[in-house]
């Protein structure tokens, strides 16, 4: 599943108003919620049998009738979250510049963090093309799987 | 690179080691690639189907600043890089790791484990056991039978106490997974006490000083070792090769008794600045260290410095 997959899927839900879905193939599982209005959530395991071939999605084709005309706008902007647990660093020391910063632009291999675990330094990259609006965990501080470290503005 | 990074500095005595001498080259060589072992569960599904592939170096500034560098451009998994001087030698968060020419022997291996960034915690225990192991059969190997090298949380190499190696592993994560990591380890080999500056010489030590200390000899004295970095740098690299061959629990059993911090009560500086009081319980199936402080609540611990 690529991520123009993902993003037509997503078209799909918010032109029917789902809240949230989920959908589990031996390969892959995707689960897509929406939280409150403008942010979507997407939450997808890579698939443990990277040979396998990749499944057709087969989704329910929406009928003209059930699309909704007050669909849900398109997200502004993207967290970025937390591939693992661990500590979260800004920079590559303590006396350096932050990786990123509130305006940066960033691409989808640019670093954005650090994060510590164990004594491993995973440079973290930002897999989207954006702006960072929102750096939204303090230099040092332990995160959790899945907290949101960052909001980036797709370009 | 165009600019000349500043030299290491020179050992005030001479050893015996000629680091990358033909002779010495053509023993590594020798050594194998790290095949599969017959294990149907290895710690880390790596495409390791390739050899060992070994840059020597007799200095460079950071061993893994060239693995990384090589990752970018597309090595793949399974390069090692070997120094016998590091001048820009690194440590965690941009500490300087004390290389000095001469003495140390300073690898960087180049993976690219099948792995989820959650897990990446899991090549510290592969490394700091593949690098004990190593040390252990050099010192057994130079005179020195029996001694274990300890793990100090979550990945200090000790020898009778003191600090004489460390590791420092760099992932980079991509969509969650890893697409690459170098696992950096620095073994002090020859360092002899006055090696070390002033703020160290209470709490590191060498091989060599190790050596010295288990034949009964006086440290200070010791006119050369016959540990040869070379030969360490063999064994690493098999034992590198065992231990990512090896089924996850097994090697964290290896790890959890060789981990000095276990059972005592400790110290830690958090990241933040922040100091935890407690006892070293447990470390659970990732690494975390679990302290249970004085009024019994456990912490999980992912980062941070043991002071005592």
């Amino acid at each position: 599943m690529d991520l123009k997959e993902i993003k037509a899927l997503l078209e799909l839900i918010a032109k029917n108003g789902l809240a949230e879905f989920e959908l589990e193939k031996p390969e892959f599982k995707i689960r897509i919620r929406r939280t409150g209005t403008e942010a979507v959530q997407v939450v997808t395991a890579p698939p443990l049998l990277p040979l396998a071939p990749q499944p057709q999605l087969s989704l329910p084709q929406p009928s003209a009738e059930a699309a909704a005309p007050a669909a849900a706008p398109a997200p502004s902007t993207v967290p970025l979250v937390s591939p693992m647990v661990g500590v979260f660093y800004r920079s590559p020391t303590p006396t350096s510049a932050p990786y990123v910063d509130v305006g940066s632009e960033v691409r989808e291999d640019t670093v954005v963090c650090i994060i510590e675990a164990m004594k491993v330094m995973n440079e973290i990259k930002a897999d989207v093309r954006g702006i960072v609006t929102e750096v939204l965990v303090e230099n040092g501080k332990p995160v959790d799987f899945n907290k949101p470290l960052f909001q980036i503005k797709p370009l | 690179m165009t600019e000349q990074p500043p030299a290491a500095p020179p050992l005030p005595h001479q050893v015996a080691d000629d680091i990358w001498c033909p002779d010495a080259v053509l023993a590594l060589c020798r050594s194998t690639g790290p095949g599969m072992s017959a294990g149907s569960a290895p710690a880390v599904e790596a495409p390791m189907a390739c050899p060992w592939q070994v840059l020597l170096f007799h200095e460079t500034a950071s061993t893994n600043d060239v693995a990384l560098r090589e990752a970018v451009h597309g090595a793949p998994a399974g390069l090692v890089v070997a120094a016998a001087a590091q001048s820009a030698g690194r440590g965690r968060q941009g500490r300087a790791w004390v290389s000095p020419r001469g003495a140390g022997l300073y690898v960087s291996f180049l993976l690219r484990p099948a792995l989820e960034a959650a897990h990446a915690s899991r090549l510290t225990a592969i490394a700091a056991v593949a690098a004990a192991r190593a040390m252990d059969e050099s010192l057994a190997a130079s005179g020195g039978p029996g001694i274990r090298t300890a793990i100090k949380w979550p990945n200090d190499l000790h020898v009778h106490g003191r600090k004489a190696g460390g590791i420092l592993i760099e992932a980079a994560i991509h969509g969650g997974r890893i697409s690459h990591a170098v696992i950096g380890i620095g073994i002090n080999v020859h360092h002899r006490r006055d090696d070390f500056p002033p703020e160290l010489s209470d709490t590191a030590t060498s091989l060599a000083l190790a050596l010295a200390l288990a034949s009964g000899g006086e440290e200070r004295g010791e006119p050369s070792s016959p540990l040869r970095r070379v030969e360490l740098l063999a064994r690493l690299m098999d034992n590198m090769a065992n231990s990512l061959a090896t089924p996850f629990e097994t090697l964290r059993a290896e790890w959890e008794s060789r981990c000095s911090t276990l059972g005592r009560t400790i110290t830690i500086r958090q990241p933040d600045g922040t100091l935890l009081q407690g006892t070293a319980a447990a470390l659970d199936d990732t690494g975390v260290l679990h302290v249970e402080d004085y009024e019994g609540r456990t912490h999980r611990v992912h980062a941070g410095e043991v002071l005592g």
